[in-house]
């Protein structure tokens, strides 16, 4: 009888998403993002917030493939900028979000009774606000900077990851190696970090990945309304609110930020749902 | 079911209470002074003072927590910038979002369930590949741009639609359709997913085998199935609009409650902010509960405990 | 007498990504006028493949039946168009499925789900149509019909629903009622009932039945003549009696000495040496030969042919080739 090898789970996984076209494109975009957003200062041809009146509102040319906003600045170079700015938010939110629910969720999960209670409380209360409409209050409160921003959005995204967390806890606490880890004495500390989370991992990971998408959205709806990024930062969002007075004279200042965020955010989506189809295959079709 | 209902009404109690608390801690939370931020910067000392008594801002947390409550209800919490009770300002505003709610989820339900029908009958073919990437893009752009893209081309360059306020049909067609855009995309996936479930289930080979044509299973055997979790994303979705349609509304310069709040964010009109934010949240999970309510409704499994 | 059913060379091929899977790969038998013809093998051997294979209800993509033939009542089912197969589903052959819980729409009351079969095929409406039902539930022994038309299936028990599915699946006279392991989601004690319920209908109705299990107990109480199925083939064929006395082919050997009997003293329980085949890599020539201890080189090249050794008693095996 022929065995077949072990393979790692990284491998199975990795050759699963292979398979899968769009989950591959959206690699490929979110790549091309993060490359963006890291080698920002070498590879943008211009300053992006150098103003150049006389070059205001130039159509894509040679010299600016994207052509220039409202101040002559350089549209392709505040676009790779915004990259930065916007990974930096992305990045920093989620951390943040994954901290604290990972945290929320595992103490809720573990220990269950009036701790799970008040916590799931909680989150109902965050989760009571509708769509962007917490991130709203807490940056209306705190004042629109980027530090604020990065909190509102972080704590707008702390139910989700808790709620996650939660249920990979309470799947896995009923088995019974967790009965016999305690049996023979371990922490609950231990018992939660060596066995518990590494179970809620994928979810985690697919969560996140679409969070991220959710993030940029926010983000840039934030600065679209002029709550998020402050100009002259070049952040996608906060450059289209300017672009929203010039549409007839100059569309392009509106469109490329937002094709940028689009491309952006589908890549996440593509790439979220492939780990997702990867990562659950009982999930899938 | 009355039971049913009832045991969720209680436990909305608390996260109703939880929300108006950080609805009125927004003041208190903000960095300084809450009677400076209400007065505004020119105010002098002396307003400041005033407006400290006016506003019982003296008083001890607690009170002011339950003077706050009181106030949206009873008229005493007054708008800073329009001078009248908050609820005046913002009940009207809350009627045009729901105008635009209603509009963009009729939208949003007619071509997300025909897409995810469709996707879901024909998996594999043309017709399920475009509806999904049509709606994994729909899910994907962001509100505002795809607002703007839509005013350039209907308004500015076709001028066929007016390019915002709110008025006869016409002003409402653009924004319907933006803000069902990202809805449809969510309805056309959920159905989908759903839809394939339930076409694969044993009950579906089962009808079938009786003989029943395909329209019929497809239509009362799978369907029906597949609707019940398909509803609940439609209430979500409709809640999410009533409460956060803000940046549509920005975008069109419709008078909904989403532009209201923001508004009065950038005036610093700190007690429609606070109000707002309590009755839109409350409305919210509102519909949230109707929604669990109508999805047990359509479930005979939970209907029948 | 002309058989009622006649399945011959029966292949029915699925194509997956792991390859491609030979469910049935030359399947032939055939069920008499009012016979109850029992089709045993084990899991995953291609018995409900069959049943869905008549029936006109393989998936496809990602199955096909690459050939065969089909005749019932002389007609070829093959070839008919799927409007015609509609007509034929449920009235002239009816089936019943192994979990009734997952066979019954859970958000329809089980009255309107046999009245809508009656409707697809009579045109009677729907509301006289649960009348027939609460009759039809009478007969097949459900307490209070009446009341139970207006039940939703998650209110009824495991035996009441199969009995639903059985009153549907007889609602129209079937000639042919297909019966795929319909007592093995059930309780012990309620498998007996259902099992003598079907041997009464059969008799009062004149139906046959394609009786499909992996339970020999089953099959030897229930059936006429049995078919023993072993990776997408048939292996052997007879009557009852004739095939439990004496079996023939070395598989149906193994799996009557398998059963542990009241009777005899063993301390180990015999099994048959080996695992099953997998259906997308079969064996070469016959496809038992890695477990039989009977094994030839001819078994190892040759498919061998399924036919009559004693009369009425078929076996697929070199030994007996002559």
């Amino acid at each position: 009888m022929t065995e077949k090898k072990i393979k790692h789970p990284a491998f199975v996984i990795w050759n699963q998403l292979k398979k899968n076209k769009i989950a591959v494109i959206g690699l490929i975009i979110v790549s091309l993002y993060v490359f963006c957003a890291i080698f920002a200062p070498y590879i943008s041809p211009y300053d992006p917030t150098k103003q150049n009146l006389a070059e205001s509102f130039q159509s894509p040319n040679v010299r600016h493939l994207l052509g220039c906003d409202d101040f002559g600045r350089d549209i392709l170079s505040r676009i790779i900028w915004g990259a930065r700015i916007s990974l930096l938010i992305q990045l920093s939110s989620v951390v943040l979000a994954l901290i604290i629910g990972i945290l929320l969720g595992a103490l809720g999960g573990y220990y269950g009774g009036k701790i799970d209670e008040v916590i799931m409380r909680f989150m109902d209360i965050l989760l009571a606000f509708p769509g962007m409409l917490l991130a709203l209050a807490i940056v209306a409160m705190l004042g629109p900077s980027l530090r604020n921003l990065i909190i509102a959005i972080g704590v707008y995204s702390v139910p989700q990851f808790a709620r996650i967390t939660r249920g990979a806890v309470l799947a896995v606490r009923a088995n019974e190696y967790i009965v016999g880890a305690k049996a023979i004495g371990e922490s609950d500390a231990a018992i939660i970090l060596r066995y518990v989370l590494p179970n809620a991992l994928s979810p985690i990971i697919v969560q996140t990945t679409l969070r991220m998408a959710t993030v940029l959205l926010t983000a840039s709806g934030l600065g679209f309304l002029g709550l998020g990024v402050q100009p002259p930062n070049p952040e996608w969002g906060t450059m289209l609110s300017s672009a929203r007075m010039y549409l007839r004279a100059a569309p392009h200042v509106a469109i490329f930020p937002g094709l940028a965020i689009m491309i952006t955010v589908l890549g996440f989506n593509f790439l979220g749902d492939g780990l997702q189809d990867a990562l659950n295959p009982r999930l899938k079709e | 079911m009355i039971k049913f209902i009832v045991r969720r009404l209680i436990l909305l109690i608390p996260v109703l209470i939880g929300v108006s608390v950080i609805a009125f801690l927004m003041l208190h939370l903000a960095p300084g002074d809450p009677a400076k931020l209400l007065a505004g910067l020119e105010a002098s000392a002396e307003d400041v003072a005033a407006l400290r008594v006016r506003f019982g801002l003296d008083k001890p947390l607690f009170v002011q927590y339950f003077m706050f409550l009181k106030g949206i209800f009873d008229g005493s919490l007054i708008s800073l910038k329009y001078e009248m009770p908050v609820v005046n300002v913002i009940a009207p505003r809350i009627l045009n979002t729901l105008k635009l709610s209603c509009a963009s989820i009729l939208v949003a339900l007619t071509v997300g369930m025909i897409a995810g029908i469709l996707s879901a009958v024909r998996r594999h073919s043309i017709v399920d590949y475009i509806a999904t990437t049509m709606a994994l893009l729909g899910v994907s752009m962001p509100v505002f741009w795809w607002g703007l893209i839509l005013i350039m081309i209907f308004s500015v360059y076709l001028m066929w639609l007016p390019s915002g306020g709110m008025g006869d049909l016409r002003h409402l067609i653009l924004p319907a359709i933006v803000l069902g855009t990202s809805s449809a995309g969510v309805i056309a996936r959920m159905t989908r997913s759903s839809m394939m479930d339930i076409l694969k289930q044993d009950y579906i080979t089962a009808a079938k085998a009786k003989g029943l044509p395909s329209r019929i299973v497809v239509y009362r055997h799978a369907l029906r199935n597949a609707l019940i979790p398909t509803v609940t994303v439609v209430g979500l979705e409709f809640g999410y609009m009533l409460a956060g349609a803000v940046l549509t509304e920005t975008v069109f310069s419709w008078p909904g409650i989403g532009r209201l709040i923001v508004d009065s964010i950038m005036a610093r009109d700190y007690p429609v902010v606070q109000a707002s934010l309590v009755l839109v949240a409350g409305l919210f999970v509102m519909v949230n509960l109707g929604v669990d309510i109508l999805y047990a409704f359509l479930d005979p499994r939970i209907r029948y405990d | 007498m002309e058989p009622l059913l006649e399945v011959r060379d029966l292949a029915t091929y699925f194509y997956t990504d792991e390859g491609t899977v030979k469910a049935l790969d030359g399947v032939s038998f055939s069920i008499g006028q009012g016979e109850i013809l029992g089709l045993v093998g084990e899991t995953g051997c291609g018995k409900s493949v069959t049943a869905t294979s008549i029936m006109g209800l393989i998936p496809s993509p990602p199955g096909k039946i690459v050939q065969g033939s089909i005749l019932f009542n002389g007609r070829e089912l093959l070839s008919l168009s799927e409007q015609q197969m509609r007509h034929i589903r449920g009235k002239d052959i009816a089936m019943i499925f192994q979990d009734p819980a997952s066979s019954l729409n859970p958000v329809l009351r089980v009255g309107f789900q046999v009245a809508e079969a009656i409707w697809a095929h009579t045109g009677t409406p729907i509301r006289k149509g649960i009348l027939r039902a609460a009759e039809l539930f009478g007969l097949v022994n459900i307490p209070d019909p009446q009341k139970t038309v207006n039940r939703y299936p998650h209110q009824l028990s495991g035996g009441m629903k199969q009995r639903v599915m059985i009153a549907m699946a007889l609602s129209l006279n079937p000639k042919l009622l297909i019966a795929d392991e319909p007592t093995t989601a059930l309780d012990v004690s309620i498998q007996a009932q259902i099992l003598s319920l079907i041997k009464r209908l059969q008799r009062d109705y004149g139906s046959s039945v394609l009786l499909i299990s992996h339970d020999l107990g089953v099959i030897s109480t229930m059936a006429h003549r049995v078919a023993v199925m072993y990776s997408g083939l048939i292996v052997e064929q007879g009557r009852v009696e004739d095939l439990f006395q004496d079996p023939l082919h070395p598989y149906t050997k193994g799996l009557l000495a398998a059963i542990p009997r009241v009777d005899e003293d063993k301390d180990e329980l015999a099994v048959i040496e080996g695992t099953l085949p997998n259906p997308t890599d079969p064996p070469s020539g016959c496809r038992f030969h890695p477990r039989c201890s009977l094994a030839t080189d001819a078994c190892k090249i040759e498919r061998p042919p399924l036919k009559a050794v004693k009369p009425a008693h078929e076996v697929a095996c070199h030994v007996y080739a002559r």
